[in-house]
């Protein structure tokens, strides 16, 4: 086997709970020889997060510190004294890349900032991961993954496709994301760095923000927004997904919950006019010219959407989700109980499957499987034709169809479900729990979940590696270091401190 | 800001990507100084071209916000793959690239004729980047499968969501990115190991594996309990409070997170210390933990009176961890964002000097070159004339003949 791909890097990390160490891991656990620094006595503090086995508590058994520091090295050190400060430098001097995740303040702080650190080695890559970066006006702020997940847009657009009531409050993705991605970014733009070395022998430093990072991942909403900010629905009570739907009087209020129009067509206006208004509404002065000249959707809602808007709610308000949506259903009318648009989880017998249909063929054949039969079905004549847009098929017909899929589903489970789906190139597959990540045949096969004696935490089985690379894999040659445990490798051997120097050290509390 | 500085200069990439985990890449590549020809069909484009939104919401290939958020200073060369002339000009462009990247479906490449060994006997020290929903092995390697269906395979989806209820979508395009930064740091390496031992090698990512390594604590939890853990909405084991809590306004929220007993006595001081914080089972982060349904409701009846950006004032300048649940219009007008220059406006020949996010890092010394998302084919020429040497007769037959589309 070849060394790894970045066996000849050395990296100081001085990181502590995700960001950094996450980065530092990549690096790892591919060749890297990665030193992490951690303080005296308590270190990291991911050795305190857990999970522990039987939830008892032990810096050296934490799931989420083992996971993040397989192949490194620890070295215990206080670089709030001047030896443990010195002995810092002395392992900068060599390193390639120095990852750090503290404070802006504080390396400065500990004479330990870029511009010290490349006086004694100006070929120096210093990585930086902060919750709002280096410089800015929120730079001092405390940030960590909520928060940075909040400010960053991502929260207030999950769940895509809106909430169904107002008391539901903005939602972070699960785990810890923002705290992941930015170590991810932070690997990409160390490594940037490192390549540049090559051509300007020389180091630099790199900042990399998390809220930046896990904005990054709004890309699409924020071109939403400054090339078209009026089809961008940023009432959380309406559609908020981006791909989608520009519909507005969206989701309304009925006796027992919500409903959700999608009305994109002049014929579906009238039909609610009609149902909304009496039947004689087209005589009323109040809606004179209401559908005079070419129909354009956005024109009209602007135009009347306020005018409209109340009286829908005032008839829904008094119907409940079944009562309105029978009637819509039969006049044509696409308004139903279910928020669901297309994308999104389908509840099943045993948990829930996820449909991500987005071509016309992928929804004949769903429908198809459904049991429609599309060749006789008006509703469907032409829609699959020529240039199928998603989003006037589900506008049209979505709110229709979706509940007859739901029903479907729910009698079948997850892995019914899915074969038979895929069978037919449908894009369906199941909401894993953990549990079923452990089951699947298909990571097992592919060897996703890899298996690590620690000498404390024992043997168990870890996410393997997000990528593979065919002559130098991920590899895990060393579980997570013990607090401390290579002191006297690198300090000692690798520095060439005697034992009575390193026994001071560590009476004193420097290691 | 000279090219010089920047790290890829010198690097070809022969992009087949589409859709946005590999565009996502590949544009790190671009705006780091790698010459990216992006290879596309003039007629079944980058499904983004023709997704919403357009410039002014006029639809039109050239004005899609949703191609050019992922393929800034790219190369476009429009070949049509299905002609056999077309899949020869791919070579050429792959014999003189280092690296060859897709996400098709597994097969896709190879019934180009573009099978891994075909590529390496073309150019034996090539990096062949792959990205595919489930991997390119394994009995469900087939399976289709966009960003939604990554993340739930991958066991994120059901973590995401309220409590008692059904998992809830991630806003965007979540494990396309997440998979594509994972690709990057994949491909660099390579490209590392390359510069100092002259070998290729192939990259292959599952974006099912990507999304399930940000989940480790659930993973490792059940590795070592058996603990199957759910959905916890913006909760975080152990850790109270922390939250998202409605503020004066409509829809106005704003998330705080006391970490600490540190963190809890300064929230508790900037709220005005008052009774019912004095309860002992408020003390500690254990009773917090456990009776936050009450400690948050406390929170909230305080927040309700506040903006989130007063909220986060208050509490920022006692070190709680708090910040504004925002808009994408908060995010864009952000003044922090601004200040640090995160955004980017490159002068677009058709839409103009439309404002797109930029890369989340700063560098001291490399600076991305951020050039507008290539227009159509707009670098044919170049890459069939000055890259290929292919005389402008010949040229203008591959054009008039549909080979170049």
């Amino acid at each position: 086997m070849a060394d790894g791909a970045l066996a000849d890097l050395k990296v100081v990390e001085y990181a502590d709970s995700i960001s950094g160490s996450y980065c530092g891991k990549l690096m790892a656990d591919l060749g890297a020889d990665v030193i992490k620094i951690e303080a005296p006595t308590s270190g990291d503090t991911a050795r305190k997060t857990g999970p522990f086995p039987n939830d008892i508590p032990d810096a050296e058994k934490s799931g989420l510190f083992l996971y993040l520091n397989t192949n490194k090295r620890s070295v215990t050190l206080d670089l709030a004294t001047k030896a443990g400060a010195d002995i810092f430098r002395e392992l900068v001097k060599t390193a390639d890349v120095l990852i750090e995740n503290t404070h802006p303040s504080t390396m400065a702080g500990l004479g330990l900032d870029y511009e010290s650190l490349r006086k004694i080695n100006p070929r120096l890559v210093m990585t930086s991961v902060t919750p709002f970066g280096q410089s800015g006006p929120y730079s001092q702020w405390k940030g960590n993954d909520l928060i940075c997940t909040h400010m960053s847009g991502l929260a207030f657009h999950t769940p895509m496709g809106g909430v169904d009531s107002d008391d539901k409050p903005p939602l972070k993705p699960g785990s810890r994301q923002s705290d992941f991605i930015a170590g991810s970014t932070a690997a990409c733009a160390t490594m940037f760095a490192v390549m540049a070395r090559k051509k300007l022998d020389a180091g630099q430093h790199v900042d990399v923000s998390q809220h930046e990072s896990i904005a990054a991942f709004l890309r699409h909403q924020v071109a939403y927004y400054t090339y078209d900010p009026e089809g961008l629905p940023y009432y959380r009570q309406l559609d908020r997904s981006m791909r989608v739907w520009p519909v507005i009087l969206q989701s309304l209020s009925c006796r027992d919950g919500y409903v959700f129009l999608k009305c994109t067509q002049q014929s579906q206006w009238q039909a609610l006019m009609g149902l909304v208004a009496g039947d004689s509404w087209q005589n009323n002065q109040q809606f004179k010219g209401m559908f005079e000249g070419d129909f354009d959707q956005r024109a009209f809602l602007s135009t009347w959407g306020e005018t409209i808007r109340p009286m829908v709610m005032e008839w829904t308000m008094q119907r409940t989700e079944a009562e309105a949506s029978a009637t819509a259903r039969n006049l044509n009318i696409p308004l139903s109980a279910s928020k669901y648009t297309g994308l999104g989880y389908l509840p099943c017998k045993d948990g829930y499957v996820v449909c991500g249909c987005r071509e016309g063929y992928q929804w004949q054949q769903l429908l198809a499987l459904v049991g429609y039969e599309l060749e006789d079905d008006d509703r469907f004549r032409g829609l699959f034709d020529t240039g199928f847009n998603l989003v006037e098929f589900l506008t049209q017909t979505g709110p229709m169809l979706w509940p007859e899929i739901e029903k479907w589903a729910e009698g079948r489970t997850r892995e019914e479900i899915t074969i038979a789906a895929q069978g037919r190139g449908i894009p369906i597959l199941p909401c894993n729990t953990i549990e079923d990540l452990f089951e699947s045949a298909h990571l097992k096969d592919r060897r996703f979940l890899v298996e690590i004696d620690h000498p404390q935490a024992g043997s168990l089985f870890y996410p393997g590696a997000p990528f593979h690379l065919s002559e130098t894999p991920c590899k895990v040659d060393r579980p997570a270091p013990l607090l401390g445990q290579h002191n006297r490798e690198i300090l000692g051997d690798g520095l060439g401190m005697s034992e009575q120097e390193l026994a001071s050290m560590e009476a004193t509390g420097i290691i | 800001m000279g090219k010089d500085k920047l790290p890829l200069v010198g690097i070809r990439v022969c992009d087949f990507t589409w859709a946005v985990v590999g565009p996502m890449a590949t544009q790190m590549f671009a705006v780091m100084g790698a010459e990216v020809i992006k290879v596309e069909s003039g007629v079944h484009t980058d499904i983004n071209r023709r997704v919403a939104p357009y410039m002014n919401g006029e639809e039109d290939i050239e004005k899609a916000g949703s191609f050019h958020r992922v393929n800034l200073s790219k190369n476009s060369c429009t070949l049509d793959m299905t002609k056999p002339e077309a899949v020869e000009i791919a070579k050429k462009i792959i014999a003189i690239s280092d690296v060859v990247i897709s996400n098709f479906r597994n097969g896709v490449m190879d019934r180009f004729g573009l099978d891994s060994d075909t590529l390496k006997a073309l150019n034996p020290d090539l990096i062949l980047v792959s990205s595919t929903s489930m991997g390119n092995t394994g009995p469900l390697k087939d399976y289709v499968g966009y960003n939604e269906e990554a993340y739930a395979y991958g066991g994120l989806g059901n973590l995401t969501g309220y409590e008692d209820e059904p998992p809830s979508m991630i806003a965007g395009d979540y494990a396309d990115y997440l998979a594509g930064t994972l690709e990057t740091f994949a491909t660099l390496s390579a490209l590392h190991y390359r510069n100092s031992t002259g070998k290729g090698q192939s990259v292959e990512v599952s974006m099912v594996e990507a999304a399930a390594c940000h989940i480790p604590e659930e993973i490792m939890d059940y590795a070592m309990n058996r603990q199957v853990r759910r959905r916890i909405g913006n909760r975080m084991q152990g850790i109270a409070p922390h939250n998202c809590f409605r503020c004066k306004g409509e829809d106005h929220w704003v998330a705080i997170a006391a970490t600490s007993d540190v963190e809890w006595h300064a929230l508790r001081g900037a709220i005005g210390s008052p009774e019912w914080s004095d309860d002992e089972r408020f003390m500690t982060s254990k009773g917090r933990f456990e009776n936050q349904d009450e400690l948050e409701e406390h929170i909230e009846a305080w927040t309700r009176n506040y903006t989130p950006d007063e909220v986060t004032r208050t509490l920022q300048e006692v070190g709680v961890p708090a910040g504004p649940s925002m808009t994408i219009k908060e995010l864009v007008e952000d003044p922090h964002l601004n200040e640090r220059g995160y955004f980017v406006a490159p002068d677009h020949p058709i839409v103009g000097e439309a404002i797109l996010e930029g890369m989340p890092w700063k560098s001291s010394v490399s600076q991305p070159d951020i050039r507008y998302a290539p227009l159509l084919g707009q670098d044919n020429y170049y890459v069939l004339s000055d890259l290929l040497n292919i005389p402008d007769e010949e040229i203008a037959r591959l054009m008039a003949e549909g080979v170049v589309n």
